[in-house]
Parts: C-alpha cells; sequence; structure tokens
C-alpha cells in the first residue's frame, strides 16, 4: 500500500472524504517518516508528536460528524521555526530565542488551525531567515533529501526538506529574498511567494519588514492552492497588510494555459547559469509552448543592481528589527555583565551567529550619519527602478519565466566562508522581493538525482495565473510525482 | 571606489549595533564586510536622479480605526519569557552606580 504520507493533500481529502484515511492514520504515517528519517536530514527543530495525534483524534472526530469540511482538515503541516505558535517553542534557529515560547498564536497559525490543519512541528532555518541553506542554523543544519551530502537550500530548508521527503504533506515557509523558492528548487517542491501583503506577517518574527512574506512549500501546485486560500487575506494586525479580495485559488486548478503570455528575458540565461540548469528550463519552455502557451520576449532592465539594492535594504531592516534582542524582556541574557550597555553588548554577543552579526553591523553602517543617501536612499530609490521594469514587462504578458536558481543544489560547507558567494544563489528571486510581485518556484526536470527548478512570476495578487500555469504544467511534466521514491 | 572600512571603524561599528566583537574576529569582520560593501559600488551606476522618493512599493494608506479598548497580553504571560522578573516588573542591571 502506498504511504499516506507520500500523498497529497488533494488526495487525502478525497480519502478522508470517502472514509478510506483517517487524519489519525496520515498523522502517525508523517510520524513515522520523521522517526525513520529525521536523524539523517535534521528538517525539524521541535516535534510535536502526542499534540499532533490529539489534533487527529479530533479531526477525526470532526470529519465523522460533518459531511463537508475545509480540504486541509486532518492534513498534517511543518511549520518554519520563525513563525510564532502559542506555548510552543519558536527559536528562529538562534541562541537567543533558544528558550523562547511564544504567548500568542501569528495570524496564519491562527488561520491554519482554523481550517483544521495539523501541526506537526517546527523547522529549521538559516538563524532569522538570513541565508541559502540552512547552514546559519544555530543548531544544525538541514540535508537535501536528494542527496544528503548538498544543502536543501535556505532560508526555509527544513520546511522544504520535510515537504519533499514526505515527513509532512504541507508546510509554511517566509520569503524574504527567496527563501521558499530556492529551498523549493532545491529539493523538487513547490513554493509559492504571495505579493507583499496577500498573507497576513503578524506573528511572524521580523526581519526585513518591507521584504517578508510567508508562503506555502508544497509538493504541487493544488496543494499550494488549497493552503494559499486558508492564509491570505486582510488582517488588521499587519498594517501592511492589503485589504483586497482573493479569489477561490483551487477554481485556477485543471485549466488550460492555451493563449497564455509567458515572458522570457534571454538574458537571464547566460552569464553565471549552469548548463543543466538551463537545459530543463528550455524543455519547460517548449512545454508550456505544446500546451498551448505563448512565449513573448521581454526586456527585464536594471536587474543587475538587484543584489545590491537588496543586500542593503534587508540588513538596514534587520539592524533595526533585530535590536530588540538584547537580553531584557525575553531570550538569553548574558547574567554576568554588571552594567546594561555590557549586557546588551554580551548578550547579542553569545545569541547572534556570525552571519546576523555581519548584517546587523553592515545596516548600521548603511543607516549611519553621513553614509544614509550614498546607501539606504540610493538602494530605495534602485528598488523603484525594479519594480518599474517589472511592471513595464508585465504589461506585454501574463506570467514571466526564469530559473530559480543559477546553479543545481550545491555542498554543504562548499560557499559558508564566502557571504558574496552565497548570496549570489538567489540572484534570480531577490529583485522579485524588492518589487512586491508574488512568484513561485516548481520542479522542471532532474539532472541526475538533483530537481531543477523555474520560476513563474506574476502581476500583483494574481497567483491565481500562477497556480494556474504551475497546475497545468505539474499535470504534464509530473515531475512532483518524484518525491513519493522519497 | 568607496573607501574601505578600517578596523577602528568596525570596532564603533559594533559598538554602535551593541555588539561585543572579539578582537580576534575583528580581522575577519572587516574584510568580509568591505568585500560586501564594495560590491555596492554597482549601484553607483544607477540612473536614478528621476525618482522621487518614497519608501513603500506598495500605494500606502492611512488606516484609522475606533480608539477602543481591546484585550491586550496579560502580565502574567509578558513576563513568562523574561529572564529575570520581581513583582510585575521585568528586573535589569544597575544603570547607574
Amino acid at each position: 500500500m502506498t504511504e499516506l504520507s507520500t500523498l497529497t493533500a488533494y488526495e487525502l481529502h478525497n480519502l478522508l472524504k470517502d472514509k478510506k484515511a483517517t487524519s489519525v492514520e496520515i498523522t502517525q504515517s508523517c510520524i513515522d517518516k520523521i522517526n525513520q528519517t529525521d536523524g539523517k536530514i535534521n528538517a525539524f527543530i521541535t516535534v510535536l508528536p502526542e499534540k499532533a495525534l490529539e489534533q487527529a483524534r479530533s479531526a477525526d472526530e470532526y470529519i465523522s460528524k460533518n459531511s463537508s469540511f475545509n480540504p486541509l482538515h486532518g492534513i498534517p503541516i511543518a511549520v518554519k521555526d520563525n513563525i510564532c505558535t502559542k506555548d510552543i517553542k519558536t527559536t528562529c534557529a538562534s541562541n537567543i530565542l533558544s528558550n523562547f515560547v511564544p504567548t500568542y498564536d501569528a495570524t496564519v497559525i491562527k488561520k491554519i488551525k482554523d481550517a483544521g490543519c495539523i501541526i506537526l512541528g517546527k523547522t529549521n532555518l538559516d538563524e532569522f531567515a538570513m541565508g541559502s541553506s540552512t547552514e546559519n542554523s544555530a543548531f544544525f543544519t538541514t540535508k537535501n533529501p536528494h542527496d544528503t551530502s548538498k544543502v536543501p537550500g535556505g532560508s526555509s530548508g527544513g520546511s522544504a526538506a520535510s515537504s519533499a521527503c514526505n515527513q509532512t504533506i504541507i508546510s509554511l515557509g517566509s520569503d524574504t529574498g527567496g527563501s521558499v523558492r530556492q529551498p523549493g528548487a532545491f529539493t523538487g517542491t513547490f513554493a509559492l511567494k504571495p505579493t507583499y501583503g496577500a498573507v497576513s506577517r503578524y506573528g511572524l518574527v521580523a526581519f526585513a519588514s518591507s521584504l517578508d512574506q510567508i508562503g506555502p512549500i508544497t509538493k504541487c501546485a493544488k496543494d499550494a492552492s488549497v493552503l494559499l486560500n486558508v492564509i491570505s487575506g486582510f488582517d488588521e494586525k499587519d498594517s501592511t497588510s492589503v485589504n483586497t479580495p482573493h479569489p477561490d485559488y483551487t477554481k485556477a486548478l485543471n485549466q488550460s494555459v492555451k493563449g497564455l503570455k509567458i515572458g522570457i528575458d534571454e538574458n537571464l540565461f547566460n552569464e553565471g547559469l549552469d548548463t543543466a540548469v538551463k537545459n530543463k528550463i528550455t524543455e519547460a519552455v517548449n512545454i508550456f509552448k505544446e500546451l498551448g502557451a505563448e512565449i513573448v520576449k521581454i526586456k527585464l532592465t536594471d536587474l543587475n543592481y538587484a543584489l545590491a539594492s537588496y543586500y542593503i535594504i534587508a540588513p538596514s531592516e534587520a539592524s533595526s528589527n533585530l535590536a530588540r534582542y538584547d537580553g531584557a524582556r525575553y531570550g538569553i541574557r548574558d547574567k554576568s555583565a554588571g552594567d546594561i550597555i555590557t549586557m546588551f553588548k554580551k548578550s547579542r554577543y553569545e545569541g547572534f551567529g556570525n552571519e546576523v552579526k555581519r548584517r546587523i553591523m553592515i545596516g548600521t553602517y548603511a543607516l549611519s550619519a553621513g553614509y544614509y543617501e550614498a546607501y539606504y536612499k540610493k538602494a530605495q530609490k534602485v528598488r523603484f527602478l525594479i519594480k518599474e521594469s517589472y511592471n513595464n514587462a508585465l504589461k506585454n504578458c501574463d506570467l514571466i519565466l526564469t530559473p530559480t536558481t543559477p546553479t543545481l543544489p550545491f555542498n554543504i560547507g562548499e560557499k559558508i566562508e564566502d557571504p558574496l558567494k552565497m548570496y549570489l544563489s538567489d540572484i534570480y528571486t531577490i529583485s522579485v522581493n524588492l518589487a512586491g510581485l508574488p512568484a513561485a518556484s516548481l520542479c522542471c526536470g532532474y539532472h541526475g538525482n538533483l530537481p531543477v527548478g523555474m520560476q513563474l512570476i506574476g502581476k500583483n495578487f494574481d497567483e491565481f495565473t500562477i497556480l494556474k500555469a504551475g497546475d497545468a504544467f505539474e499535470s504534464a511534466a509530473g515531475h512532483y510525482k518524484q518525491l513519493r521514491k522519497l | 571606489m568607496t573607501k574601505p572600512i578600517d578596523k577602528d571603524e568596525i570596532k564603533k561599528l559594533a559598538h554602535l549595533a551593541r555588539l561585543h566583537i572579539d578582537d580576534s574576529e575583528i580581522e575577519k569582520y572587516t574584510s568580509q564586510i568591505n568585500d560586501i560593501m564594495q560590491f555596492f559600488d554597482v549601484l553607483k551606476k544607477a540612473e536614478t536622479a528621476d525618482i522621487k522618493e518614497e519608501y513603500s512599493i506598495l500605494s500606502s494608506v492611512n488606516r484609522f480605526r475606533e480608539d477602543k479598548v481591546s484585550k491586550s497580553q496579560s502580565i502574567k504571560d509578558t513576563l513568562k519569557n523574561a529572564p529575570d522578573s520581581e513583582n510585575n516588573f521585568i528586573k535589569m542591571p544597575k544603570i547607574l552606580e
């Protein structure tokens, strides 16, 4: 019999409806998988087997009494450990929050609980979501389930790895510069960064507030659409949440892409792009053509400035946001210090890892008197150039297709000593956060046993078209079914 | 090209950011941060003279709400994660001798 944990939420919902499986069986199947594989993969910081099974029992009771229920009712989910969960430790994979237990739920957590999801545990990440490999986690590095000598990508590497290797059915990550899409590409999962303002950030531990968005990491577009239905929407607790109607995203599924205009900028396929990745992207473009989509040539200007603009804006915001971790009100405090300033400095020294400290210092520099105009202000202006560039391109097409990453999953240890080299792995994803647009990464094939991801970028608040194209592609190509073997 | 940041400036930055920094680490931070800052030089080529200053990528509007009393977190919950507390207060090291 097929293991339940290898199925999609969509398939499991049908089994639950037809009384062919119970939430307890599904949850137990995921827990078994975690027990069998997580010693090797290290996707989870916290696993909650008892709590999960207790929730599953309630879900089964609800399902037995109700003929119609949310497609995610009784479905297990893994949550990135920078999203606050009431009474469940939320560490951000940082020593400074290693003992932090939130007293409230993030809005997305409230929403998934209301939908009936079963929370399996909290997943590993690069400390405070700063990184592209999970190697910056203060606790341990997550391994890529396709090849454990490779990184799973980051920062949402734990969520992506657990979704890929069937430890969970679906998961939540967060994306500031590619942190759901890049691990999505490296693990062969479907990872969506919604439009800025589409999903509430309340309870997401802030890294760079003008760029952060919570997004689903799932096995396929179908599951992402049901999860997006649950988590999207206006929230008065997030001042940047946008009050706009959201469609039923499952209506995007099983649709034709005939006549859909997909924009391609050929300049993005040259320098620095691995041949293996390029070949799979070219195949994907051909599949879209066969499905009846129209390929349109576009030119994205000013993207060469995106990385520099991002690495000024994100650390600047981080240096402000992370000022709150000072050992005073929560987290780790150095108790040896006699005076308050030394206490702040020592607590932060012990509590933060190297990448976090580096970014705090860069941000502090970029915001300091005399440098603010040259760095932060300039970076903000460049951000508008990039936004304009995308908006102009999207006047001539419905979606833009790019690679998600320039390379295949890289080796653990390969880039950790060279921050700039690590930053380059987000070259295709970062500009999308600067522009605030929605984008997804989905698997477009395998090179050997390593997955390759393509990115679909949509217009503001048009996640619908991304899901439509993603689902049509997956139905035709079927690469996502490879995950069942893990 | 931007003037490199020297070790003293790194120490000053660490102080501004309230980060203790070990002498043994200064060298590494100085070189890594300089590499990154130099990478930012590319922005000088970007033509931004015509762009007006804005700080939100969304069309942000002020959102008003009624000034209503609502439930907030209890003192007990607020103190749950505090490293040190006494009565209803968070306890801190001395500020003045």
